[in-house]
């Protein structure tokens, strides 16, 4: 509501600016309040080490590439989606407030009831998630970038088999006009292509003794963030059988020495 | 087959089948008393606000023997007054209406009268039938006090002091009557004879909106038809605004001169009357369209509105300051998606109470209906991929049900370092034909986790799904 201002007027022309500017002021004040979801802040994924490099989070309004497990040299090989830890990061998007998450081709859809715990925050989160069975890459690309300019959604998460440079640049964009992260899965093969991916992560499976799965994360690629080198971008997650939730392993010996070290130095 | 309502916390027969009534049941009995006469009859709660549901669509159906129709209670009113004529006389119109109830599955009790009073107490108390105009008094004679329409308490007045018919009332003197049982004897009393007037309230049915526009020749310029079909639509929009309701979905045909018409139907998850948003969907597929040949072309453009829902005002705001839950977002969102793509390609998900594991998951298309609330099967250590087609396998273990060796599949080979199970998943009973199977989560020498099973039947193993 607008508070009653003097009659413009009669009142003096110095006294005309200051109305105005607060006027102005209002507005702009109004219309930051109304494009709040625009500017979000990046999306805390939990891991605080990984949070700690990333700069408080998976940055939202822009692409993120995800790579899996397979064989790097050979096309069309069997590969793993790393559907745990983007399931992750998607619910943690969705905690804040009622928006649905988007899953665009079949290579990339969930399997619910592994995604549901005890909690209901997750139970929301998988109830609010829609299935897009799109083909051809034409249709995924369309459909990614339609998505992502819809105010309504948390997280778009998608099979991005085959996208080239050019389709990543225009979901970057997509994603960057309307605020929400794009999560792409990629096959381990196409690491070798171009992206306009704000970061690019690959995921492999380690091997464990216990009956909890495990995988270790690369960050290979973070604009805008102080490159970092060698063991610094790599960290081992485990899945927690009971309760689904996925954590972070303190890596053994020397790496956790070197990587406790590093942060040590990047907050100093 | 029995109705039946809780009155005082007893169950007492509201209404019954003609079998029961023949039987012995009558409604106001006892539920127990009722199971008595009739052998296992089929009972149903009485729900009165799906009977009046109904009853209004009847009326709105009753519109075809004339525009003012009426529900009164548990029965309708139809003033077919000049509407014989139509229909050939009073007694095709009866014998008409009759058959065409019957045909829906009522059988109807129907008076034809010169009053609505007079029809009324005909059609519950006298004989089903005409009463030919002016015979109105002489009908009602005989019938009880029922028949009029008034309260039981005036009814009790009036047996009180020996009056039983309506024959009897219209003896006594006018002036007396409303000094002792009420000013609601005497009008009913004339409404019936037809001596007062009497107001219905009649069911007003709206025709969905239709709009259409004409071309002064066969025209096949894209920009003409384009911008016609966009006003059309926007024409639509301002008469689904003055309904203050949206519709889920619209028809358009296009009539063309030289081919038969081509119908395109657009629908919606949630009713709208968003021009833009409709303009939207209908343009890509409006222009898939072929418009027709040379020399031909689309004559007529027709944009009707079916399923109108209402659709309340809002307020135009330049910022909203409210927490929206984007479901309007959403909506023209999976609209849009399912326009391309098809409606049975965007789906929600759904968790269902089952141990079988593809049958856990399953797809819902609806957007607007309340999901069901998922089952809560707590957390089980179940694969995050399931494949829709589980992948035939070669495996080696040592001893049955044992630690699996190595396994083949998609065309590699790898060892297994670790297993876990079986878990044996059993076949639901009321589904025998299918096999149980015992679950094997297993883990490769690079550590990825795969879900193995084997048919018990016939030993062959698959894989279902992975952990990544």
């Amino acid at each position: 509501m607008l508070p009653a201002f003097p009659s413009l007027s009669r009142v003096p022309t110095s006294a005309n600016k200051a109305v105005l500017a607060a006027l102005v002021e209002q507005i702009e004040a109004r219309q930051q309040h109304a494009t709040r979801h625009k500017d979000m802040g990046p999306i805390a994924t939990g891991w605080q080490e990984i949070d700690a490099a990333l700069g408080g989070g998976v940055a939202a309004g822009a692409l993120h590439e995800w790579f899996g497990d397979g064989d790097e040299r050979t096309r069309n090989s069997p590969w793993f989606a790393p559907l745990t830890l983007i399931s992750h990061v998607a619910h943690r998007a969705t905690l804040t407030d009622r928006r649905s998450t988007i899953w665009v081709g079949r290579g990339c859809w969930p399997y619910a009831p592994a995604l549901i715990g005890a909690d209901e925050s997750k139970r929301l989160f998988v109830e609010r998630s829609m299935l897009i069975d799109a083909t051809t890459l034409d249709e995924r690309a369309w459909a990614i970038d339609l998505a992502l300019r819809c105010p309504a959604i948390a997280t778009v998460i998608a099979d991005g088999t085959g996208l080239k440079l050019a389709i990543t640049r225009r979901l970057q964009l997509a994603a960057a006009s309307g605020g929400a992260p794009c999560l792409l899965v990629r096959p381990p093969w196409e690491l070798s292509e171009l992206s306009a991916a704000k970061t690019r992560w690959r995921v492999r499976a380690e091997r464990s003794e216990s009956t909890e799965p495990r995988w270790t994360i690369e960050l290979l690629r973070c604009k805008g963030v102080r490159p970092m080198r060698g063991e610094g971008a790599r960290w081992v997650v485990r899945l927690d059988d009971e309760t689904g939730n996925v954590s972070l392993v303190a890596a053994p010996g020397k790496r956790r020495d070197e990587t406790e070290g590093s942060a040590e130095r990047r907050t100093a | 087959m029995l109705f039946v309502d809780v009155v005082h916390q007893k169950q007492v027969v509201f209404a019954c089948c003609k079998e029961a009534a023949r039987a012995g049941v009558c409604s106001g009995m006892a539920l127990s008393q009722a199971r008595v006469v009739v052998s296992n009859p089929r009972v149903e709660p009485h729900r009165a606000d799906r009977n009046a549901v109904s009853l209004r669509s009847l009326a709105a159906w009753s519109s075809r023997f004339s525009p003012i129709v009426a529900v009164d209670g548990d029965g309708l009113l139809i003033d077919v007054s000049g509407c014989a004529r139509s229909f050939g006389g009073e007694e095709h119109l009866f014998a008409l209406a009759k058959e065409q109830y019957a045909k829906l599955g009522f059988e109807a009790r129907i008076s034809l009268a010169p009053t609505f009073g007079c029809a009324w107490a005909m059609a519950r108390f006298g004989t089903s039938g005409i009463v030919p105009d002016g015979e109105a008094k002489r009908a009602l004679l005989g019938l009880p006090l029922a028949a009029l329409r008034i309260t039981s308490a005036a009814v009790q007045a009036l047996q009180e002091v020996g009056i039983e018919r309506i024959g009897q009332v219209m003896e006594l003197p006018r002036s007396l009557l409303p000094s002792r049982f009420g000013d609601e004897l005497l009008l009913r009393l004339d409404q019936a004879i037809g001596n007062a007037l009497e107001l219905v309230e009649p069911v007003r049915v709206a025709a969905p909106p239709v709009v259409s526009q004409a071309f002064d020749g066969p025209t096949t310029q894209w920009e003409a038809i384009a911008l016609c079909t966009r006003m059309l639509i926007e024409r639509l929009a301002l008469q689904l605004k003055e309904r203050e309701s949206g519709t889920r979905r619209i028809d358009i045909v296009l009539k063309r001169s030289d081919l038969p018409p081509e119908s395109l139907t657009i629908t919606l998850s949630r009713p709208t009357r968003d021009a833009r948003h409709l303009w939207s969907l209908v343009r890509p597929r409006l222009e898939r369209v072929n418009l027709g040949n040379e020399g031909g072309g689309v004559e007529e453009i027709r944009i009707g509105a079916s399923f109108v829902k209402p659709l309340v005002h809002e307020q135009i705001e330049s910022w909203s300051e409210r927490q929206t839950d984007h479901e309007q977002e959403l909506a023209s969102l999976v609209d849009t998606l399912r326009n391309r793509l098809g409606t049975d390609r965007v789906c929600r998900v759904e968790v269902r109470e089952s141990h079988l594991p593809e049958r856990a998951m399953g797809l819902r298309c609806g957007l607007d209906e309340e999901p069901s609330p998922p089952a809560m099967l707590g957390k089980i250590d179940r694969p995050t991929l399931l494949f829709s087609n589980s992948l035939a396998a070669e495996v080696v273990s040592l001893v049955p049900d044992g630690p699996v060796m190595s396994l083949r599949w998609r065309g590699g080979e790898s060892r297994i370092a670790l297993t876990e199970g079986p878990e044996h998943i059993g076949a639901e009973w009321w589904r025998r034909s299918e096999a149980c199977r015992s679950y094997f989560k297993v883990q490769d020498e690079h550590g990825r986790w795969l879900w193995l099973y084997r048919e018990n039947e016939t030993s062959k193993w698959f894989v279902h799904g992975f952990w990544a």
